[in-house]
């Protein structure tokens, strides 16, 4: 029984003396916070032409975006002989593409959609009515630059797959 | 010596003493070290037992400053990083991160900050390890206030920015003052389909296979991804500075002054 609380003792005083050195380790002050954050990011643009043919040299065309991102558009066309010619005060061509110069956003009803592109042609003397006209459309989500400038659509290297009009 | 009629050991007693004479001392080491930090007067040695950091935003770098104090790794407070549900790629989006010293007592701190992409909030996936956390882009404000470790490891997934001068009493600084998402993800990893098949791994490619008419679908890697940008603000008392540094964050600093100058 003695024995026992001697070496009750002996383990308090080496837990004090343990104590002692775990303390000095913890003299420093310190502290921390912590915060996170993070958003989602949508690249998938989604497209759909909408076309008028008011006479049979003539289409009207809209770009709808009916995606959940905003996109910027270019139209191609299609036609037989001397090709087709396009104009509409938001559209300017570059090279073989009519380039929408606005961005199209997205969920913005009625403002989801381009303002109209009129394309004509010259009906072909040779072929009758045993022709066609098709206008293909290609839309790329936009990208800004460090500054907040949208980049001008023609200019992104991103376009590459529709098909030059021939 | 007799203990509740117990006889006492020699060498218990000693043991004893030797305990009660060290944890005496220690209590006035520590009292004399807090005095230094403070000054001479007792009362305001009391209210410098702790130090406090805090982050702070403010979103669109301007108006209202949120404070974020007191928080941890398993429950840290929230960044809001931009007001806009639409996230546009490549636009700088302004917004001031900084720390905050939150008591009277100068402070040496440091930020750890971690970049990394989520798919509907799980890190640990086979597309999530392939997602570059390098095109998440954080603008520091004055890169010449802060020392930059390990931003070249795990595809600066981890930076450590060490604050070169202390943060005086309740003072702020701005570590980030904007973020931009780098237009790499619209291109890194797009694949092509023309009329719903093929995989068509670059631009050229598909425009080879494509016809008028073709109905052409892109897919991105990044799309529907969620970037995460995780800080977390530490700090440590001034007084004796590079042995608190080295046993609280566990790196050699050297010291010049009241300013660190390199950290090893």
């Amino acid at each position: 029984m003695k024995a026992m609380k001697n070496r009750s003792l002996l383990v308090v005083a080496l837990v004090l003396v343990l104590t002692l050195s775990v303390g000095l380790t913890l003299a420093y002050f310190s502290d921390l916070s912590v915060a996170k954050g993070g958003k989602t990011i949508a690249l998938k643009g989604s497209t759909e032409i909408e076309e008028e043919q008011p006479s049979n040299n003539k289409k009207i065309v809209r770009i709808v975006n009916t995606g959940d991102t905003p996109v910027m558009v270019r139209v191609a066309v299609y036609a037989p002989g001397e090709g087709a010619t396009g104009s509409g005060s938001d559209w300017e061509k570059s090279g073989d593409y009519f380039y929408y110069k606005k961005v199209i956003p997205a969920k913005a009803g009625d403002a989801s959609k381009s303002s109209p592109l009129e394309v004509t042609w010259k009906v072909p003397a040779d072929l009758g009515d045993d022709y066609s006209v098709v206008v293909a459309q290609e839309s790329e989500m936009v990208v800004y630059d460090k500054d907040g400038n949208v980049v001008k659509p023609e200019t992104d290297p991103a376009w590459a797959v529709l098909p030059a009009a021939q | 010596m007799k203990f509740r009629g117990t006889k006492l050991s020699k060498r218990t007693l000693a043991l004893l003493a030797a305990a009660v004479v060290l944890l005496g001392g220690s209590g006035f080491t520590g009292t004399r070290a807090a005095l230094n930090v403070i000054g001479p007067n007792y009362d305001a040695t009391i209210a410098t037992n702790a130090i406090d950091v805090a982050i702070t935003e403010q979103v669109g770098g301007k108006g209202d400053v949120t404070t974020i104090d007191k928080t941890t790794k398993d429950k840290p407070g929230e960044l809001t990083l931009t007001a806009d549900t639409d996230l546009a790629i490549g636009k700088v989006y302004a917004d001031n991160v900084a720390v905050k010293n939150m008591t009277g007592t100068p402070e040496f701190v440091r930020v750890i900050v971690r970049k990394y992409w989520t798919k509907d909030g799980v890190e640990k996936t086979e597309l999530t390890q392939k997602l570059a956390p390098e095109w998440i882009e954080l603008n520091v404000k004055d890169a010449s206030k802060w020392i930059v470790k390990d931003s070249a490891t795990k595809n600066n997934e981890y930076s450590v920015y060490y604050l070169k001068n202390a943060l005086a009493a309740n003072a702020s600084e701005v570590l980030f003052n904007g973020f931009r998402i780098n237009e790499k993800v619209k291109t890194e990893g797009k694949k092509i389909m023309i009329n719903g098949e093929g995989d068509y791994a670059t631009d050229e490619a598909a425009k080879a296979a494509a016809k008028p008419g073709d109905v052409i679908t892109y897919s991105y890697t990044y799309d529907g991804c969620t970037f995460n940008v995780e800080v977390e603000a530490q700090s440590v008392q001034t007084h004796n500075a590079a042995d608190a540094i080295k046993s609280v964050w566990g790196v050699t600093a050297t010291m010049s002054g009241d300013s660190i100058t390199a950290i090893n």
